[in-house]
């Protein structure tokens, strides 16, 4: 029962009628709670708050530490499945219609312009946001055992985020989601043998039309969203049971050693505590290092989600989504660019098919799978960029790369394979552009960073800082510095043609 | 429970702070955005339309039913759906008999007897985006739309793809049609078979550029918009004759679905 407050008389008997009526009562059994054993089991007992535990450690509470990133990656996620559901009450996915629904929500459907502007923002928030989350996880080596499972399903989950924002960029059927989805779907059908299959599977034809349409309407609104939800149940079940988020070994003391500190005569164990794996709570030394989660992490999780809607809101208001003619399959925009996403790829894509459109995906996704199985030493979990030396490497990494990539993409400007021998056969075009290349100096130089240092965890952070901004500038060139034709010009300049 | 220790159960005051500050930053965007949704452009010119229904209003029962009458969303649904024209919206004297002088956009529509509004709506003339209750998107004087409202003269375009005959109320059609023969066009470019094989074939000329002002830009300088054009500039011609040949180049098109449909149906699909 709860304890009564001392309160007013006249407004306690309020207030606690409030409170306590059959009807709130039968929806939260306990009132309000207000002492340790209610909050508790608030924790437990409320079926959207019992995925968290009923303490949390105060380091995952840092905001340094996580940034609230996974979180913010689920509130946008939230807001897209809102506004989403919405926008379908006015969107028919069929190439006579798109458009003109489009129109119809700019002009008439109320609401439609704040529906299609959060939509469209929160969802290039959430793909930028999921990958800073992935970074963050990444530098704090909180993929490390016991959480390498964890990080598989976060890769899956980018995929996935990914691919929504591509399927979803196809809808409006305007210009820019035309040939933008070409684009992208033609990066797509570059792997050898299967690549044709893997196009014609996604377009149901071999260009943009109709069936392209209704398969990535269908794969948007049903199966990537009920695969993510899937996958985020997951995730957030691993990260239970593997003992909350990762956080730097506790310091050993005299209170907690091996066997001894698993049983605790404080306690009561229950069979799920006995289970195989950890509860939030292990390894924790004091209680001046664990808070209730509520109000803690609640409020905490309340404040991150009205930042949200306050950031998407402001943003949602100022800036419309674009909406360009309707899709002209005779007209292709010059240059025609994917999604900014993929804009890294379409540029080596453009030095070669191959490198651009299978070794560079390829390497980024074996890669990033098997990280936590090739860096297995425990080493500086939970501590951004590990050590002293791990912040050194890092910053140098990302340093050294920037000149590496310019040069580079100079020398293909002017003394490219096929400039230097024009008839070159395309072997050695994908063998000698600045994609491949790069990914063998990648490879050498976070092994020499792992052989020198003795640490594959020093390694790691050496090989994911270099394709982490060798990617960002290679976006950043494909977005402001390709013209017609993918030709080099300035952001100032005209596009050229058009 | 061993530790009910209350200092630790209160959130730390920073993040109550930021709480209140970021409600009062979601609440008035949310504000704001429902006030946005709300004032849009026709509104104004609906509420200066009544004004001067009550003034022009011959009979106490016009008054009153003018001053009663509200916002009005209208639109004229075109074959199907095909067309959806909201000009109305704003332009809502077109058929009113007491609007003959009235100021754009509230004036009687010019009487042209055989084209029922509630059948051929209007940008099947007019060109312009229907579906748009904003004057310059509805205009299609705004950046990602093709078909700018046809001024002037160059309103005549439109009659040509239903009245493939010579039409005494366009005579702009038949001049640029005699003004293209006369200036060795037809070397070059083919209409419906008949011409030479230089420059694109120009049967549909009209549906691939609908805008006057690229017309009369590329007769006059044809490489500033067609990089590396073959094509002669025939900046020389009269204004008046350039205006013509663009009329006859935007009528260069296939007849609208409306045509087809010409047969009376319950139009005029209001909300
Ligand atoms: C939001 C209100 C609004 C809508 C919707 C609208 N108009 Fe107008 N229209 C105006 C106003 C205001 C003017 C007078 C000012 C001007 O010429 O721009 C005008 C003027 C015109 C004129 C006269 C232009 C001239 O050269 O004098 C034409 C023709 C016209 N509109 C056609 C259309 C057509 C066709 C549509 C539908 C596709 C349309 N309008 C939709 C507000 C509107
Ligand atoms: C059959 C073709 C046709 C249709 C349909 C049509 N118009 Fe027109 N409209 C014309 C022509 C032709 C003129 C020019 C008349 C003139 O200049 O004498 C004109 C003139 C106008 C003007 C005056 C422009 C000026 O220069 O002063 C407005 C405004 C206008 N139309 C609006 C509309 C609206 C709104 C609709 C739909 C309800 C519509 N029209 C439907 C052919 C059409
Ligand atoms: C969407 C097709 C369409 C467009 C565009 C169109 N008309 Fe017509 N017009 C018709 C039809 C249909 C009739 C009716 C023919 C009938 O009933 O015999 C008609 C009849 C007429 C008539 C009566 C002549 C007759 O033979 O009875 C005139 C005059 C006319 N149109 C002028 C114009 C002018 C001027 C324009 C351009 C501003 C124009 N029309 C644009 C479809 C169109
Ligand atoms: C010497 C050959 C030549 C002559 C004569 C010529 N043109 Fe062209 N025209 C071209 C070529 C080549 C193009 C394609 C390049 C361009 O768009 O300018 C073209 C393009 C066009 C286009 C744009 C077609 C489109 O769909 O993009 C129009 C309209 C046009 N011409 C009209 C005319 C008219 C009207 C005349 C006579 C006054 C004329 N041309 C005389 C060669 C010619
Ligand atoms: C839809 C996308 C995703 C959502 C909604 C999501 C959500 C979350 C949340 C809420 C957390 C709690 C900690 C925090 O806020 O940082 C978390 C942790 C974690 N995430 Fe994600 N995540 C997503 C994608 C990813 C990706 C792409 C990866 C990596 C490839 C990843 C790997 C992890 C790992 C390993 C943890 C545990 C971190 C730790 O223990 O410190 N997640 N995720």
């Amino acid at each position: 029962m709860v304890t009564e407050s001392p309160q007013k008389p006249g407004r306690g008997k309020a207030v606690s009628w409030l409170r306590d009526n059959r009807v709130v009562r039968s929806i939260f059994r306990r009132g309000y709670p207000d002492n340790d054993l209610d909050r508790a089991a608030v924790m437990f007992s409320n079926f959207f708050l019992h995925v968290l535990p009923a303490r949390t450690h105060v380091h995952s509470l840092k905001p340094t530490y996580t940034w609230g990133l996974g979180i913010i990656s689920l509130f946008l996620f939230v807001v897209l499945l809102g506004t989403g559901s919405l926008l379908m009450f006015f969107y028919v996915p069929s190439t006579g219609r798109a458009y003109s629904d489009m129109k119809d929500l700019q002009f008439v459907v109320s609401y439609g312009v704040v529906l299609r502007n959060l939509h469209r923002w929160a969802a290039h928030a959430m793909v930028a946001v999921v990958f800073l989350h992935m970074c963050r996880v990444f530098y704090t080596a909180s993929y490390k055992a016991p959480r390498e499972f964890n990080w598989v399903i976060g890769v899956l989950l980018w995929g996935a985020t990914l691919m929504m924002s591509f399927t979803g960029y196809l809808l409006p059927w305007d210009q820019l989601a035309y040939w933008a989805i070409t684009v992208g779907s033609s990066i797509a059908s570059y792997p050898p043998l299967v690549g044709e299959y893997i196009r014609t599977l996604m377009l149901g034809g071999d260009t943009v039309g109709q069936n392209a349409l209704i398969r990535f309407y269908v794969m948007h609104v049903i199966v990537l969203p009920g695969v993510m939800m899937i996958l985020m149940g997951v995730h957030f079940w691993r990260i239970r049971k593997d003992g909350g988020l990762s956080r730097p070994p506790a310091p050993p003391s005299d209170a907690a050693q091996g066997e001894a500190a698993a049983f605790s005569p404080h306690k009561t164990y229950m069979l799920v505590e006995l289970a195989e794996g950890k509860t939030p709570m292990v390894d924790t030394q004091a209680p001046e290092e664990e808070v209730m989660s509520w109000p803690h992490t609640v409020f905490r999780m309340l404040v991150v989600f009205v930042g949200v809607v306050a950031v998407l809101s402001a943003v949602a208001y100022f800036f419309d989504a674009p909406l360009e003619d309707l899709a002209n399959p005779d007209h292709p925009p010059n240059p025609a660019k994917a999604p900014w996403y993929f804009l890294g790829l379409q540029e080596i894509v453009s030095y070669s098919a191959l490198a651009g459109g299978v070794i560079v995906p390829a390497a980024a996704i074996i890669g990033l799978m098997t990280i936590p199985y090739v860096d297995r030493d425990p080493e500086g979990q939970g501590t951004w960029f590990t050590s002293g030396q791990g912040r050194r490497i890092t910053l140098w990494s990302i340093v050294a790369v920037i000149p590496v990539v310019l040069v580079l993409t100079w020398l293909n400007e002017h003394y490219a394979v096929r400039i230097l021998v024009p008839g070159a056969s395309q072997i050695w075009v994908d063998l000698l552009n600045p994609g491949t290349i790069l990914i063998v100096l990648f490879a050498a130089g976070s092994l020499y960073i792992w052989r020198r240092t003795g640490s594959s965890r020093m390694g790691a952070l050496a090989l994911y800082s270099y394709f982490l901004t060798s990617y960002l500038i290679y976006t950043l060139i494909g977005l402001y510095f390709r013209g017609a034709n993918w030709a080099w010009i300035w952001p100032w300049q005209a596009t050229g043609l058009h | 429970m061993a530790n009910s220790n209350q200092n630790n159960s209160r959130v730390p005051f920073g993040w109550v702070v930021a709480f209140a500050a970021l409600s009062v930053c979601a609440a008035l965007f949310f504000l704001l955005s429902v006030w946005k949704d709300y004032d849009r452009e026709w509104r104004g010119y609906q509420r200066t339309f009544r004004e001067m229904l009550v003034e022009r209003a011959g009979t106490e029962e016009e008054r009153k039913a003018a001053l009663a009458s509200g916002d009005q969303f209208e639109q004229i649904i075109v074959a199907g759906g095909e067309r959806v024209d909201r000009c109305v919206m704003c332009h809502r004297g077109v058929e009113h008999p007491a609007f003959k002088d009235a100021d754009q956009p509230f004036a009687r529509h010019p009487t042209i007897p055989p084209h029922p509004f509630e059948q051929f709506g209007c940008t099947v003339c007019h060109q312009g985006q229907g579906r748009a209750t904003s004057v310059q998107d509805a205009h299609g004087e705004v950046a990602f739309w093709e078909e700018p409202l046809l001024r002037g003269g160059f309103i005549q375009a439109s009659c040509g793809p239903c009245h493939a005959g010579a039409l005494k109320d366009a005579p702009l059609i038949q001049k640029g049609k005699l003004l293209y023969l006369m200036n060795g066009c037809l070397a070059c470019h083919k209409i419906r078979g008949a011409g030479g094989v230089v420059g694109p074939d120009l049967t549909f000329a009209g549906e691939r550029k609908k805008d006057p002002k690229w017309h009369i830009e590329h007769f006059k300088f044809p490489q500033k918009v067609s990089p590396g054009s073959a094509m002669p500039a025939y900046g020389h011609l009269k204004p008046e004759d350039l205006e013509a040949l663009t009329v006859y180049m935007l009528s260069l098109r296939r007849a609208p679905s409306a045509l087809a449909l010409a047969a009376p149906r319950p139009a005029a699909g209001k909300k």
